[in-house]
């Protein structure tokens, strides 16, 4: 394990707590406190994976995203105080991979850290490839033939009826289906008052593939409508 | 069958019920006036016309007549007493006779001479008034005795000093001023044709005799003569007659059943009847009768069908239901109109019944339809005039009292015009005056009211621009917009307006400014607050991580980690409070079904339904209630409130959860009880506000305040209700018209 994550952030303290963090996780961690920093030591040192903070002296985050974008392509995490959704629509389209809120929980964090390394240097080069039978959403992948879903290139052990109805979504990325639906599909009899039991399935599924099932970004509720699967663009 | 049979029973009970009434009306009215008109005659069951009132007023103004005749022919050069009704074509015969016999009956005589002589210069004068419109004929004596003559139904002798004067009894005819025996006559006549006969003087003694059918009538009585003495003839003790009268013997026989006698001179005067006096007396009192009885007959079955209305007063009241619910729904402009010409109509014909079923209607109205009249006409116009605009709307009264003074005007002028032809001067000098003065008036108010007509329009226009100037400002248009009032004092009053409008403009700035100068502060602070937090709880982490730790530290760790959560929440909660209220939360409105997002919400939560032991008693309808908001903040809304009810309920109470669809609204409720008890004065939406003064609980105290900003920013409202402990909020959203 000897992944090079770099940290940019001006204040100093969070820089070196999430460098403790990492490093606990086997990460060799490099620091940076603004842009102009972080452009020389990815330019001098081979780096896998960049935390980025948006306000920062000399250069801010997203210039500095867009300048690494014009020659690399590794994943970037953005660590951000502002919470709006328009921010976060901003980071991403500047072409950062993902977007933390401040304060983020460091569990969770870690989390994204490891999925996104995994998917850059195990399977950097299937993305590109995408076979016939093969479905990619973001970090989830589905096979159909084999009916197995994998989230950052490992197989998830699913229950038949979560199996079932992953195929569904992940043929349907973007499709709103009501409970109704899902229930008459997965279960194959109408279903009476279906709410709760997809509910129960969807949660334990979003356990399984999720980094924050509280904030799940792939299998959604859509309020008052139904569920979806979060069609998600590849980036790199 | 059955209902069929009692929408039967409803029209018949009412029209038994109306046919009952309006023969009852018609029969009592038509029976009280044959009653008052034959002084009661028709209830006596004798169907002798001779035995009418009628007929014996006749017979002794007939005898009056003679008696005149026979004392001085030269008093009778304008015609008799009963000439008048007696020998016109136009009009009936009776009419006039009424009048006279009535007044003779009225008057209580002493004397027969006065009395006649007053009749006859009171005669006299109607008749020199009635010769100046000049159309009674002079009558002679031997005219009006030529007349009498052809009258066989009335056979008479009069006889002076014992000389035949006046006959028309055929046989005695050539015995005219023969002397002349009296007692001759009576035998030769044929009693069964003429079966009255009367005398009078027969025995010299000045009194009458009558005889009918043979049997002698006593006429006098106890001999005195009082207003109801059957027969208003000489020979009473105190109705006598003067010695010269007493040298005539008069008869006279009536026809049993008097004839009509016609006689047509063919192209000379046309038809004159003679004799038809008798006979319509006859007539009118066999039709009296006769109109008694059929009277009686339909007072009977008025009764009976009143009965059966009563029996059917249940269906009765139905179809007065009816009647009543069509009069509700009748402008009252109609009603009034149709009630008022009605009443008139009725009364001038005597149209009784009429009268009853519009004063009926008048109370079934009143009755039934108290305070849910149906608007009158001109409330309508009223409206339909509110569609204008102000100014149009000042033009068209303006135009309108125009126009109402012009027709007044002309109406005035026409009537002047018509006043010209007519012939009576006399009414022309009196009115034409007046009626001049109010056209001048008239044509005074037009002119004035034409030559304010364009300056009225004018202002009429500047007070409109003001009116629609106001709604721009109220419809939050600040802008300036140039006006010029042709009006100058409405020049100030539109500068007025800008004034306020400039002042308001400003204020709006100012608030606006400040408004995002909060928004800009909070985000600010909530940014500052963040990045030492960000610190705060990786180092946090990273402690937690550490081994070896002595217990109590770990204990200190976890609760620091706690907090530090909690700020974390609150940091956001404040964030998005401050955008919301401020009107910059951003949001997308999509069309959902309220019951599902609520289900989904509880499905979401179902693990902290569990965990806290409260039991959710949910009920949402079947059917999709669609409605427009943003399904993210509205899942927020609920699960605060949701969470909000699990945090404070009394333990082992029960949490009820109702969606309803309630006219045209969308609502959602839930009840709970409070487990502490709640401050009623406290406004549970405001922000921080909790029911726990001292904060020692998990809260924010943003829940409610984040459910009542995020449902006003979808659309919706939410309220809190609080009655004693328990504690109810209800989230109400407009329908989506667009669902089927």
């Amino acid at each position: 394990m000897n992944e090079c994550v770099l940290v940019v952030d001006d204040d100093r303290e969070i820089v070196r707590a999430l460098e403790l963090l990492l490093e606990k996780e086997g990460y060799r961690v490099r620091k940076a406190y603004d842009g102009m920093q972080a452009l020389s030591i990815l330019a001098e040192q081979p780096i896998q994976l960049i935390l980025m903070d948006v306000m920062m002296p000399k250069l801010d985050g997203l210039s500095a995203i867009m300048k690494i974008r014009e020659r690399k392509n590794l994943p970037i995490i953005v660590l951000s105080a502002k919470t709006e959704d328009t921010d976060k629509v901003l980071g991403l389209s500047m072409g950062a991979d993902d977007y933390v809120s401040k304060p983020f929980n460091p569990q969770e964090l870690i989390a994204r850290v490891k999925s996104h390394l995994r998917r850059y240097t195990l399977l950097g080069d299937i993305h590109a490839g995408g076979e016939k039978n093969e479905i990619w959403n973001g970090r989830l992948c589905y096979r159909v033939q084999e009916r197995v879903l994998y989230v950052d290139g490992e197989p998830v052990k699913l229950t038949a009826t979560e199996t079932k109805m992953m195929d569904l979504f992940m043929r349907n990325r973007g499709r709103i289906f009501p409970a109704e639906e899902i229930y008459q599909r997965v279960w194959e009899e109408p279903g009476f008052a279906p709410e709760n039991t997809v509910m129960v399935h969807i949660r334990h599924i979003r356990e399984k593939i999720e980094l924050n099932p509280g904030e799940p970004e792939y299998l959604k509720v859509v309020w008052g409508i139904g569920y979806k699967m979060e069609k998600i663009e590849n980036h790199s | 069958m059955d209902t069929k049979w009692k929408k039967l029973k409803i029209i018949l009970s009412f029209a038994a019920f109306f046919l009952g009434v309006t023969l009852l009306i018609e029969s009592v009215w038509q029976l009280g006036r044959l009653i008052a008109e034959t002084k009661g005659e028709v209830w006596r069951t004798e169907s002798d016309y001779q035995e009418s009132a009628e007929f014996r007023r006749y017979i002794s103004a007939k005898l009056e007549e003679l008696l005149s005749v026979a004392n001085d022919g030269e008093r009778w050069k304008y015609g008799s007493l009963t000439e008048k009704g007696y020998d016109t074509q136009q009009s009936w015969p009776w009419e006039g006779a009424y009048e006279v016999s009535d007044a003779i009956a009225e008057e209580t005589a002493e004397d027969a001479e006065a009395e006649a002589e007053y009749l006859f210069r009171q005669k006299i004068q109607e008749e020199e008034q009635e010769a100046d419109t000049a159309w009674a004929e002079e009558q002679s004596l031997d005219e009006y005795m030529e007349r009498m003559e052809r009258d066989k139904n009335l056979l008479y002798a009069v006889i002076w000093n014992n000389r035949l004067l006046y006959t028309n009894i055929e046989e005695f005819e050539d015995k005219l001023g023969k002397q002349f025996q009296g007692d001759v006559i009576e035998g030769s006549l044929a009693a069964d044709e003429y079966n009255f006969s009367l005398w009078f003087n027969r025995n010299r003694d000045g009194k009458v005799q009558i005889s009918k059918d043979g049997e002698k009538e006593d006429v006098y009585g106890n001999g005195v003569y009082m207003p109801d003495s059957r027969w208003f003839v000489p020979g009473y003790t105190n109705f006598s007659i003067d010695e010269e009268s007493k040298q005539a013997i008069i008869f006279m026989a009536a026809a049993k059943e008097p004839k009509l006698y016609v006689e047509e001179d063919y192209g000379k005067n046309g038809t004159v009847n003679y004799g038809d006096r008798l006979y319509s007396i006859r007539e009118n009192f066999l039709s009296s009768k006769r109109q008694f009885k059929i009277g009686c007959a339909l007072l009977a079955v008025s009764a009976l069908l009143l009965v059966i209305a009563f029996i059917w007063r249940k269906e009765k009241r139905c179809a007065e239901k009816e009647i009543s619910g069509l009069l509700g729904r009748t402008f009252l402009e109609v009603k009034l109109l149709f009630f008022f010409v009605g009443i008139l109509f009725a009364l001038k014909r005597m149209m009784l019944p009429l009268c009853f079923w519009l004063l009926y209607l008048l109370f079934l109205d009143w009755r039934e339809n108290r305070g849910k009249q149906r608007k009158p006409i001109i409330e309508g116009v009223r409206t339909r005039e509110l569609k204008y605009s102000l100014q149009k709307r000042i033009v068209r009264r303006g135009r309108l009292s125009m126009l109402s003074g012009g027709l007044a005007f002309l109406i005035c002028c026409l009537a002047l015009a018509g006043m010209r032809n007519m012939e009576n001067w006399y009414f022309q000098d009196k009115y034409i005056g007046v009626l001049l003065f109010i056209a001048v008036v008239l044509l005074l108010n037009v002119a004035v009211s034409f030559l304010y007509l364009e300056k009225n329009r004018q202002l009429a226009e500047d007070i409109g621009a003001l009116s629609d100037r106001i709604l721009e400002v109220r419809n939050g248009n600040l802008e300036d917009f140039p006006i010029l009032p042709q009006d100058a004092e409405m020049k100030e009053v539109f500068e007025n307006l800008s004034e306020i409008q400039r002042g308001m403009d400003t204020a709006l700035r100012e608030r606006m400014k400040s408004e995002q100068m909060k928004v800009d502060l909070v985000a600010n602070v909530s940014h500052d607050i963040k990045t030492p937090l960000t610190s705060i709880i990786s180092y946090i982490e990273l402690l937690k991580q550490e081994a070896d730790l002595p217990e109590h530290v770990k204990e200190f760790i976890r609760i620091l980690g706690e907090k530090s959560e909690r700020l974390r929440t609150i940091v956001q909660d404040v964030f998005e409070i401050s955008k919301a209220t401020s009107g910059q939360l951003p949001v997308t409105i999509d069309e959902l079904d309220l019951g599902k997002l609520v289900q989904q919400t509880l499905a979401d939560m179902d693990a902290q339904v569990e965990q806290s032991g409260f039991i959710m008693k949910v009920s949402i309808p079947e059917f999709p209630i669609f409605i427009q908001a943003d399904g993210q903040r509205l899942y927020r809304v609920f699960q605060n409130l949701i969470q909000n009810a699990l945090k404070y309920s009394l333990a082992g109470s029960r949490i009820y959860l109702d969606v309803e669809e309630e006219e045209g609204q969308a609502a959602v409720r839930i009840k709970n009880i409070s487990g502490r008890e709640l401050e009623r004065t406290l406004d549970f939406t405001e922000r921080f506000v909790r029911g726990d003064a001292s904060r020692t609980d998990g809260g924010s105290g943003l829940g409610l305040s984040i459910a009542k900003s995020f449902t006003e920013v979808c659309g919706g409202s939410l309220r809190v209700e609080i009655d004693a402990d328990l504690f109810t909020v209800t989230v109400m959203f407009p329908k989506n018209r667009s669902d089927g």
